[in-house]
């Protein structure tokens, strides 16, 4: 068993196999050796992490190495239900959930919060991408026409 | 309430990351949103993966950008115009072939009655085709020996030469290449050989850092601070078929009075590691605007966080090493 400690101070215990989803963890522990001491998670709050080992507990099973997925990118952006249902949060979550994947270093948590994220800007106009993720729109007003310009331009490429 | 987005403040690593995973329009969309976001997807071996991936044309003419191939094979929706399978024409195989050109030349085996040389067709890659051997399985990229033309078997569509009249620029410019390197007896033609193998020679040297990284403690690894922009263009000489990148530009990262700035950003946004090995090797190679700077620069109270934050960066490649080389074995 390992513990873990999340910024707000909470202790968490779990399986040694679960925690070694973490890359980072995993690394933590081959130098640190056998120890009780908590592993300190400065970066990662109680309500992220009890998510991220609730993922990882679903997912102790899995191959660790995902070398082949690569190769092929329309198999990619598929999502399996469980993740799809884990990943339905609200956005201050979701990217709270690829911040603490990316500094844990879980490559598939990550790849899954990317594609979810892919998932939320496809099919959308610029202006509804900045809605959706309160982007402001910071191009000087020449390089706005511009951007028209090449817009239209590019519409016309994809009538053609 | 101004409140910042939570999509803006991801890093590169990962915004990239999220790009892989969208198709051209939205990309193009995405970019159009923010200055920030116009700037990180314009990276151009986001492009150079995405077409290879979408499409697995692995190779451009040197005045363009990957991207502008890019946007040239999502329009050329008949596949008639760039020929994917030119990609796995790979420097190596071209190198060997230019043996095997030279040598058929020189035996100069031909028809005594009709003077047809032996060697019509000599063949650059062949594709395996293990269904219709009935058929002849000889489909893939041939060259004409006798009119010095590429032809593709395996492009449906096509009954052209490639890289003729009206074909890409980048496929004219892939075809020249592998002509010239095949006869190589001309200037052109050896400075080509000449940079093919430099890049391999850099390669080389590049991933060597690795076996360097996995061999040595971590605390013996001694690292140096390259800025990012010029590792990107050595990265874009080395895997992207750019041209070289010119002398190392260290010159952003110090200040007027030579210090080191403290609040340089990781993952390759202004800064990047390399070993010290790999650091004489490219200073040397390429020369420095500027100056070294190497770990030894950062003491003091100010550069705490940057410290911090290279030992974590240099404790993730050491065990990415470790862990590749005990795969590999």
């Amino acid at each position: 068993m390992v513990q873990l400690l999340s910024s707000d101070n909470e202790t968490f215990t779990v399986d040694k196999q679960v925690a070694e989803r973490s890359i980072l963890i995993k690394n933590m522990l081959e130098d640190v050796g056998e120890s009780d001491a908590p592993i300190p998670l400065p970066n990662v709050t109680a309500k992220i992490l009890k998510k991220v080992i609730d993922w990882c507990e679903h997912h102790r099973g899995d191959p660790v190495s995902q070398q082949e997925e690569i190769n092929d990118r329309k198999r990619l952006t598929e999502i399996d239900e469980w993740d799809q249902k884990f990943m339905e949060v609200d956005q201050e979550t979701l990217f709270e959930i690829i911040l603490a994947a990316n500094y844990l270093d879980i490559k598939p948590l990550l790849d899954i919060g990317c594609k979810t994220v892919a998932n939320m800007i496809k099919g959308k106009s610029p202006e509804e991408i900045r809605r959706t993720f309160n982007i402001v729109n910071d191009f000087t007003p020449e390089v706005r026409q511009f951007g028209i310009i090449s817009h239209c331009y590019f519409l016309a490429m994809l009538s053609t | 309430m101004y409140n910042k987005s939570q999509l803006e403040s991801l890093s590169q690593e990962v915004l990239l990351m999220i790009a892989r995973q969208l198709d051209y329009l939205s990309l193009i969309r995405l970019g159009a949103t923010s200055r920030r976001f116009h700037t990180v997807l314009n990276d151009d071996m986001l492009f150079k993966e995405l077409l290879v991936l979408d499409y697995g044309v692995s190779y451009k003419s040197p005045d363009e950008t990957w991207k502008e191939q890019y946007q040239q094979k999502w329009s050329d929706t008949s596949g008639r115009r760039i020929c994917p399978h030119l990609s796995s024409v790979t420097d190596d195989i071209l190198l060997e072939k230019a043996d095997t050109f030279k040598s058929a030349q020189e035996s100069s085996a031909s028809c005594s009655k009709c003077s047809m040389s032996q060697f019509p067709n000599l063949m650059l890659v062949m594709e395996k085709m293990e269904k219709d051997v009935s058929q002849g399985s000889n489909l893939g990229i041939y060259l004409d020996m006798s009119t010095l033309r590429l032809r593709c078997f395996l492009c449906r569509m096509r009954r052209t030469p490639l890289g003729g009249f009206g074909s890409d620029r980048s496929e004219q410019y892939k075809c020249e290449l592998i002509l010239e390197v095949l006869i190589a007896g001309t200037d052109a033609g050896k400075e080509k050989v000449d940079l093919i193998l430099k890049r391999k020679k850099e390669r080389e040297m590049y991933v060597g850092q690795q076996d360097e990284l996995a061999s040595t403690a971590l605390k013996q690894v001694k690292c140096n601070l390259v800025d990012a922009q010029w590792m990107g263009r050595f990265h874009l000489f080395i895997y992207g078929g750019y041209p070289s990148p010119g002398r190392i530009t260290n010159r952003t990262l110090t200040r007027r009075n030579g210090t080191v700035i403290p609040d340089l950003k990781l993952y390759g946004e202004d800064v990047a590691l390399v070993t010290e090995t790999f650091w004489n090797h490219l200073a040397q190679e390429y020369g420095v605007e500027g100056r070294a700077v190497t770990e030894d620069d950062l003491q003091g109270k100010e550069y705490a966080a940057l410290r911090q934050k290279i030992n974590l960066m240099k404790r993730k490649m050491c065990n990415q090493a470790k862990r590749e080389t005990a795969d590999k074995s």
